[in-house]
């Protein structure tokens, strides 16, 4: 059949990039191979000429599977299943780009561009090392482009094509549609980007993160080259420069996904232990390991092998995440993970490619790398140097072990240990952020003081006495600050018990101590020479990273806590910890007391040519005692709202404070059309005597007396009347409450009146009827509108000092590019 | 000469190799500490014998019967039906609001525990048939 409207050019075009930058990174794998096995310079010279060539073809066949996978998107081409799953046609612009790597295929793509451009710039720069480190580059290569080539090898699929056509996708090939030629027509638009993922970091954040995890190959080429050429030393000093730049990169990526996840409140903060996040943070760790012990090797010439160790496992640990996220292997324990497409054993090979012949070649060529005889003397830096190194081993270690959870369930079924001691699958912790933090605070605290201490240390010795001396005043500042904090701050995080709060503030300690040693060793130590204070700006950031994660955390608070169901069902009961309440209704205008303020929603509002749904809630602070406005603003938290499900995906709209940010959520709006019903309910009488109350859905009504010169809107005296206004109190879910006033009159002797009043925003209706002298009693008639018409149940959050988080970070990033620059700057 | 050299050589492996052990030590206690953390997947039926402990449940959602939310009554309950792996069904109150696409889960994995005939759960994670996005369903409402 010829099928009519497809544009076929760009996906064939495409797929013959992907082919050829395949062919062309095995070409010039075996090229660069050669290179390093030849001896004789003129052949040397031919083979390098062509792996070189290769190399670059590979690069631009993988520009050129970009920009056509681009183009297929930009134009809407929804004959391709890419295309027609991750876009539609109203989606802006600029998340075309994340549409671009929000699937599989197109990670692997911006993966392999950054490989290119990696690459590329060390054919220009590295030398000598070329050759060995580009055989692993190119071989990492092949591996990527493998990944985009979508074609059967001996009966197994290799790889996913981007460029594979709606019709083709295996779950259409039977669909009646597609056996119209004319199918097209139908096709209209498409599935559209997943609304979490239309958000500016998700622009960015995926190239950072992916370009981190790039560059972490580069420490490991350097290592293996090392070993393979059996040259074991001089791969230091190039690959310096990179160890940092990779930890730089890939730690802004990690921590541009947690402010993504902070604003968008997809984890319900910055950092969840969610297994994504840690399978990118755990490379992380071991490659800071990594360049430290290699510190210790360039001073001293000990911990040679355990920097290659660090060096090779932080890739490998690369290539195990992308095994976990992308093999669908994490399915039950992920909310972020990829599902499986097929490609679990071909993400296995790759890492064992990588992993079998660097840890083999490790093993074998052992008694060859040259090490230090002498012992490391307790008082030098070397020592803790290493000892640092293991700490952060221990906590990838940690980390790595929880989150490979459905991996130990994998191969204990595999190897048939399972059905032997009739074992169960084992599950995640139930309070798995507990179980993480409870460890990694010990890890924090031990890391925050060697961070303080170890630089005031020397290679080799330091003189005894020398430590203390340089170190006093630094301690007490930090102990005194330390002290004031906790005074000041009041932190009192008890949930998990004294044992925890006790952690916390030696955790506090730790990080302050960390700022404040950083801070002084760069006047003590370097005496303020500030071009060589790169690792102590980078240690004064880390210090502050530790104190915003411990501070913003210990002291989240959510403000928007529904404490009138609380009462009802007794706050003190053990449910109260299971259910946090966290979320709260707001009727429209009523205000409702959260934390400091009075929250207020006024209504929503859609704009032309957006598809969301702005909520407009407004915050007021006033002076308890004077009443006073202290502060106001309105925040506009929105959502993609499906009408045909009334489902709901919002986005928060936050304040952002020097010492602190206010979240609000939407997490629940009505359906107004269905709420629009005709309202039926009826007047509830009640007999009430001063002081009695009554109860309605919302709160509750107290009478607090008569009032025989009643004043009202809606009542004009005239003389003669006998009038009493019954005073009216009436509570809600919140410290709020309101007051009203139903009056009851005779006029002219005889004729009974009653002035109803009403609360508008609370559906309430209140009626003053009767007067029954005798019993000393009145009636009250109560009506409650079904329902409210418009209403929103929202979630508010405050994180306190959460910038000093993110300038932490930023401290750290620059911290490390002065090293990065001063580290090149020394080469040349 | 040499028997002093193979004495100082041992008397270096011995600092290192203290170091790794209680490096190993340390990893060991922490391992430990955490398997006693881990949780374990169980049914309806299993988590009731073992009422009052939090485990996972993973099931499908039971659409014979309707789930419930009503923030004017109640903000933080939502309760749904769920059948497990062995088919029994149970209500499952939630302490939150709703959560959003949640009829769209394929299958859901509850944490929490067993209250009586209903299951109390603090938290939910729901599976899609592919990442952020549900292929199955687009498909056939809006290819036709």
């Amino acid at each position: 059949m010829k099928f009519v409207g497809e544009h076929l050019l760009p996906g064939q075009l495409g797929h013959f990039f992907a082919i050829l930058a395949f062919v062309a990174s095995m070409v010039a794998t075996v090229a660069y191979y050669r290179v390093v096995k030849i001896k004789e310079p003129a052949l040397q010279d031919s083979w390098k000429k062509l792996a070189r060539w290769s190399f670059v073809v590979q690069s631009a066949a993988v520009i050129g599977i970009f920009a056509c996978l681009y183009y297929i998107l930009y134009n809407h081409f929804f004959e391709y299943k890419y295309a027609w799953r991750n876009t539609s046609r109203d989606l802006p612009i600029q998340y075309l780009l994340s549409s671009l790597w929000s699937d599989q295929e197109g990670s692997f793509l911006l993966w392999s561009i950054w490989n290119s451009i990696l690459g590329i710039i060390l054919i220009r720069t590295s030398k000598k090392w070329e050759a060995p480190v580009m055989t692993i580059f190119s071989l990492a290569q092949v591996i990527m482009a493998s990944m985009l080539l979508g074609i059967f090898i001996l009966g197994y699929k290799v790889g996913s094509n981007p460029f594979m056509l709606l019709r083709h996708a295996p779950e259409n090939q039977l669909a009646p549609i597609f056996q119209q030629a004319n199918y097209m027509e139908h096709i209209h638009d498409g599935n559209g980007l997943n609304v979490t993922l239309q958000n500016y970091w998700m622009v960015i954040h995926p190239p950072v993160l992916f370009l981190g995890f790039a560059s972490m190959i580069i420490p490991f080429s350097f290592a293996f080259a090392g070993l393979w050429t059996r040259d074991y030393t001089g791969w230091i000093k190039p690959v310096q420069p990179w160890g940092l730049f990779a930890i730089m990169m890939l730690g802004t990526g990690i921590m541009m996904g947690a402010a993504w996840a902070y604003e968008s409140l997809n984890f319900g903060g910055y950092w969840a232990w969610d297994p994504v996040e840690n399978a990118s943070l755990v490379p992380w760790l071991t490659m800071v390991a990594g360049v430290h012990t290699l510190l210790a090797y360039k001073s001293t010439g000990h911990s040679l092998k355990s920097t290659m160790f660090f060096f090779f496992i932080s890739y490998i640990l690369i290539l195990y995440s992308s095994f976990l996220t992308k093999s669908g292997i994490l399915g039950d324990t992920s909310v972020h993970s990829f599902t499986d497409m097929g490609m679990s054993a071909q993400l296995l090979i790759s890492m064992g490619v990588f992993t079998v012949p660097s840890i083999a070649l490790l093993i074998i060529r052992r008694k060859e790398i040259p090490s230090v005889k002498k012992e490391e003397n307790s008082y030098s830096r070397e020592f803790w140097l290493f000892v640092g190194s293991l700490i952060l081993l221990i906590a990838a270690i940690q980390i790595t072990f929880t989150t490979s959870i459905p991996v130990w369930n994998k191969l204990l079924s595999l190897t048939g240990l399972k059905g032997l001691f009739k074992m169960d699958d084992i599950a995640p912790p139930s309070d798995s952020i507990f179980h993480y933090n409870k460890i990694q605070i010990w890890i924090a605290i031990v890391l925050g003081v060697l961070t303080a201490i170890v630089q005031f240390m020397k290679y080799k010795d330091t003189p005894r006495g020398q430590l203390t001396k340089k170190l006093a005043v630094p301690t007490l500042v930090a102990l005194l600050l330390t002290g004031l904090v906790a005074w000041k701050g009041t932190i009192t995080y008890d949930n998990y018990g004294a044992g925890f709060l006790t952690a916390i503030y030696i955790m506090l300690f730790a990080s302050i101590y960390a700022i404040v040693a950083n801070l002084a060793y760069i006047f003590i130590g370097l005496k303020g020479k500030i071009k060589n204070a790169g690792a102590s700006v980078a240690h004064i950031g880390f210090g502050m990273v530790l104190l915003g994660i411990l501070i913003s955390s210990a002291k989240m608070e959510v403000i928007s806590v529904d404490r009138m169901k609380m009462l009802n069902e007794g706050f003190f009961k053990k449910e109260s910890k299971q259910n946090p309440r966290e979320n709260i209704m707001l009727p429209k205008n009523v205000p409702i007391q959260m934390g400091d303020y009075h929250v207020t929603y006024t209504g929503d509002s859609v704009a032309q040519g957006d598809p969301k749904t702005y909520y407009v809630v407004h915050y007021q602070k006033k002076d308890k005692t004077t009443g006073s406005m202290l502060e106001e603003f309105t925040l506009y938290p929105d959502a993609f709202v499906n009408k045909k499900e009334n489902a709901l995906s919002s986005n928060p709209a936050s304040r952002h404070y020097l010492t602190k940010d206010i979240f609000t959520y939407v997490s629940a709006a009505p359906n107004k059309e269905e709420e629009a019903k005709s309202d039926t309910t009826e007047y509830t009488a009640h007999m009430m005597k001063q002081g009695d109350s009554v109860f309605f859905s919302k709160g509750f009504i107290v009478l607090k007396g008569l009032n025989t010169k009643p004043v009202s809107r809606n009542y004009v005296p005239q003389t003669g009347d006998l009038a009493v206004g019954a005073e009216l109190e009436v509570y809600t879910q919140t410290a709020d409450h309101f007051s009203m006033q139903p009056i009851y009159f005779i006029r002219d002797s005889s004729y009974q009146y009653s002035v109803e009043d009403t609360l508008a925003p609370l559906g309430l209706n209140v009626r003053f009827s009767k007067i029954m002298p005798a019993e000393n009693k009145i009636e009250l008639k109560v009506k409650e509108a079904t329902g409210f018409s418009d209403y929103i149940v929202m979630k508010a959050l405050i994180f306190p000092y959460i910038n000093v988080l993110w300038l932490g970070i930023l401290i750290t990033i620059m911290g490390t590019a002065m090293s990065i620059y001063q580290k090149i700057r020394v080469r040349k | 000469m040499l028997v002093s050299n193979n004495r100082e050589d041992n008397f270096h492996m011995k600092k290192t190799n203290i170091i790794l052990l209680v490096v190993i030590a340390v990893a060991i206690g922490v391992i430990v500490t955490m398997v006693g953390d881990f949780s374990t997947y169980e049914t309806f039926a299993t988590a009731r014998e073992k009422e009052g402990k939090e485990f996972h449940v993973i099931g499908k959602l039971d659409t014979l019967h309707a789930m419930s939310y009503d923030p004017t009554k109640d903000a933080n309950l939502f309760s749904f039906y769920v059948h497990d792996k062995t088919g029994e069904s149970h209500k499952v109150v939630f302490f939150g609001a709703k959560p959003t696409d949640f009829e769209k889960a394929e299958s859901v994995v509850l944490t929490g525990k067993m209250e009586g005939n209903e299951f109390h759960c603090s938290k939910i994670l729901m599976k899609c048939p592919s990442k952020y996005k549900d292929d199955r369903v687009a498909t056939s409402s809006k290819q036709l």
